[in-house]
């Protein structure tokens, strides 16, 4: 049963298209402009802004503008879950590979 | 929700002895959880083949079912993390081994599901538990 109460659906359709996860992957390192992600995506800017702009609105990112530059930034209560599931499995698989490179270069 | 993570290392070895590493029970319990007393090793790394990686010291395990076997160059396989002997989600991996003048280029590609309504906390205790053993390994 979908619970619906804590407005993790919105996140979920926000998420539902690889573009937009791609954005957040990379906001996951710290915030990003408009532009950067529009050259990071290959899009130009009226395709990037509607997608930030669906990302916003479900709560996944938070958006300011200073002079020309709008710089965005993950929310990290409402995302919070989808970036357990990535963090997690990213640490898990960081730690794999560093005792496999260990027993290789010491076998 | 389908989340795909990338995970790229160069390890030494060729991709022969990588792969050995990585297919078979013997080469898996040389690194994969080995500093976990009891850890079991089950693989049969053919298409249709499963394997099985248990953990009784830590609660933890992970299973799944070979859905492509190319040696030494890549396999895909279902990926079912085990947290107290209750399944997760049906996940999937691709690891691919390219040859590099280092040794291997090892490719992990993890995707999802991820679905809002699951108890992350559950999942994430289960992961730090094993990031926190892993970190002991020194």
């Amino acid at each position: 049963m979908v619970k619906y109460s804590d407005g993790l659906d919105g996140v979920a359709a926000a998420l539902a298209h690889p573009g937009r996860r791609q954005v957040v992957d990379r906001l996951r390192a710290g915030p990003a402009s408009s532009s950067e992600l529009a050259g990071l995506l290959g899009i130009g800017l009226p395709a990037v802004t509607k997608h930030l702009a669906l990302l916003a609105g479900a709560g996944v990112i938070r958006s300011a503008k200073t002079g020309r530059v709008v710089t965005h930034e993950l929310d990290d209560e409402r995302l919070r879950g989808y970036a357990i599931w990535l963090g997690t499995r990213e640490s898990f698989w960081h730690n794999q590979l560093d005792a496999l490179s260990e027993h290789l270069e010491n076998a | 929700v389908n989340p795909t993570l990338t995970v790229e290392r160069v390890v030494p070895g060729t991709p022969d002895r990588v792969w050995t590493a990585w297919t078979t029970a013997g080469g898996l319990a040389a690194w994969w959880w080995r500093h976990l007393p009891g850890t079991t090793y089950q693989v049969d790394a053919r298409v249709g083949g499963r394997y099985r990686i248990d953990s009784p010291a830590a609660g933890i395990g992970v299973r799944g079912e070979y859905t492509e076997v190319h040696a030494p160059h890549r396999f895909a396989a279902s990926w079912i993390w085990i947290d107290d002997g209750t399944d997760g989600d049906v996940e999937h991996i691709v690891v691919t081994f390219d040859p590099h003048p280092d040794g291997t280029r090892l490719t992990v590609t993890h995707t999802g599901p991820w679905t809002d309504e699951k108890p992350a906390e559950l999942y994430r205790q289960g992961w730090n538990d094993t990031i926190d053993a892993l970190a002991t390994l020194g």
